[in-house]
């Protein structure tokens, strides 16, 4: 029987591909294992990697492991290819709407940071919009085909309190509309109107598309790999390590953003997974930040997200840190406690909502003992 | 071909990506992709940079280790059909 651990060790070190610091002897995949890591590198999105490094000659592979690759890299690349051209067609009409929006993560790393953009794979588009184009946007996407998959708890919520609202077309292709970077109290203290003000151009398909400027993408980045998903997932963590080595960052604003929006210890952390997960060096300037002492409330709630605690409701109870006045933090309770019934609804699948199942849950959390 | 636009380049409202050897397009207005394998891969990679028509011919005679006038046979047809599904583009010299 091949051992998963094997297959997930041999992922990580896909992902530290090219990267200053990882291994550069060549390497062979034994056939007993090759279908897990296969499963792997495509569930992660790193078929890109693994084929660049098959070319650079790092990975040795046989022929019908080559063969086999290559196919579900062609997949990833069509689809990569069907999200970029649904970006070109949303992003005209977004503009003839007059809602500024940035391209987060995927075609905008892949195309910015990335030696050749198919080394980067993506499944979704994230799109970052002003709070006060939020609606709007929202409803533009509607118009479009798009139907939100989760409708917020209470009216207002979003702006109040949310990060993002998934939107799916029928033909599968998904939107993450932001209105911020994460959910909680992280996504709470960065300024979503100061991410408008740090944005670059960038050109697909002969349009100019705009992204955050490489520092606060190296930021987007750390928040992404170190908050996004438990456990971490490899993209993220490697375009912590990419944007960091390929980026034009400029440390001391990195650490000045990070201190005003309390990511010290996200950043932190996000550079330890890159450096012990990929097994890469950590550019020098950026030891400083990985070098500081965090603060214990902001690892207590990084914890929240990056821990068990995470299932238990630790980021939506986290929340609270980052709401100011006892009403905030009422209104924030109240709207999730007693969400609308649609909500509630849409929550629990084909089910019957139930008020008594939502708080049976919140008690789980509030009770749980550590 | 005409003689008169030397320079081929590709076409800049073309995505594309690369898999292995081959290469995916996804050409603006439609909802299908081209794929590009083998020399036909190779010439477009080669059009990053760009080139007239005899000098693309001389850096695949060199690549392949064949005479030009065989490449050169091979090569018009299928930069004809590059430029006529708008994958590549002709441009002045200098426009490139």
């Amino acid at each position: 029987m091949p051992d998963p651990a094997h297959a997930d060790t041999l992922a990580r070190r896909v992902a530290g591909f090219g990267l200053p610091g990882s291994d550069h002897r060549p390497w062979s995949v034994p056939d007993d294992v090759w279908p897990s890591l296969l499963a792997g590198l495509a569930a992660q999105r790193i078929t890109g990697l693994a084929v660049a490094g098959a070319e650079a000659g790092w990975l040795v592979m046989s022929d019908p492991q080559a063969e086999e690759l290559l196919s579900r890299h062609r997949d990833a690349m069509l689809w990569a290819l069907t999200l970029e051209r649904r970006l070109l067609g949303l992003a005209a009409e977004f503009r003839a709407a007059g809602i500024d929006h940035v391209v987060l993560k995927g075609p905008a790393v892949a195309h910015s940071f990335y030696p050749d953009p198919s080394w980067r794979g993506f499944g979704d588009l994230d799109l970052l919009v002003k709070t006060a184009d939020w609606r709007a946007a929202c409803r533009l996407l509607e118009d479009l085909g798009f139907r939100r998959e989760l409708p917020e708890p209470r009216p207002g919520f979003d702006e109040r309190f949310g990060k993002a609202a998934t939107h799916r077309g029928g033909d599968g292709c998904e939107i993450d509309l932001h209105r911020t970077l994460v959910l909680g109290p992280f996504g709470l203290w960065i300024d979503p109107d100061e991410l408008f003000e740090r944005t670059v151009e960038f050109r697909l398909g002969g349009e100019s598309l705009r992204r955050l400027e490489d520092t606060v993408a190296f930021l987007h980045a750390c928040v992404h790999a170190s908050l996004g998903w438990w456990p971490p997932l490899l993209t993220p963590v490697r375009d912590v390590a990419q944007v960091a080595n390929r980026g034009a960052v400029d440390w001391t604003d990195a650490a000045d953003l990070a201190g005003r929006w309390r990511l010290g210890v996200v950043v932190r952390h996000a550079l330890k997974l890159a450096s012990e997960q990929l097994g890469v060096e950590i550019p020098d300037p950026a030891q400083a930040i990985v070098a500081t002492r965090p603060r214990r409330r902001e690892t207590r709630l990084l914890e929240a997200y990056a821990s068990d605690r995470r299932r238990r409701g630790g980021t939506a109870l986290s929340t609270l840190h980052a709401i100011p006045g006892l009403r905030g933090k009422a209104a924030y309770i109240w709207q999730l406690v007693f969400p609308a019934r649609e909500f509630l609804v849409a929550r629990t699948g084909s089910g019957s909502p139930s008020y008594a199942r939502r708080w049976k849950v919140a008690l789980r959390w509030l009770t749980w003992r550590r | 071909m005409s003689a008169s636009v030397p320079y081929l380049a590709w076409s800049q409202d073309v995505l594309f990506r690369s898999a292995g050897p081959d290469v995916l397009l996804a050409p603006p207005g439609r909802d299908d992709f081209e794929l590009l394998s083998g020399t036909a891969g190779v010439v477009w990679r080669l059009l990053e940079t760009p080139r007239t028509v005899a000098e693309l011919v001389d850096v695949l005679a060199d690549l392949y280790g064949t005479d030009r006038e065989s490449i050169a046979t091979d090569v018009h047809p299928l930069i004809d059909t590059l430029l006529e599904q708008g994958l590549i583009r002709q441009a002045p010299e200098g426009d490139a």
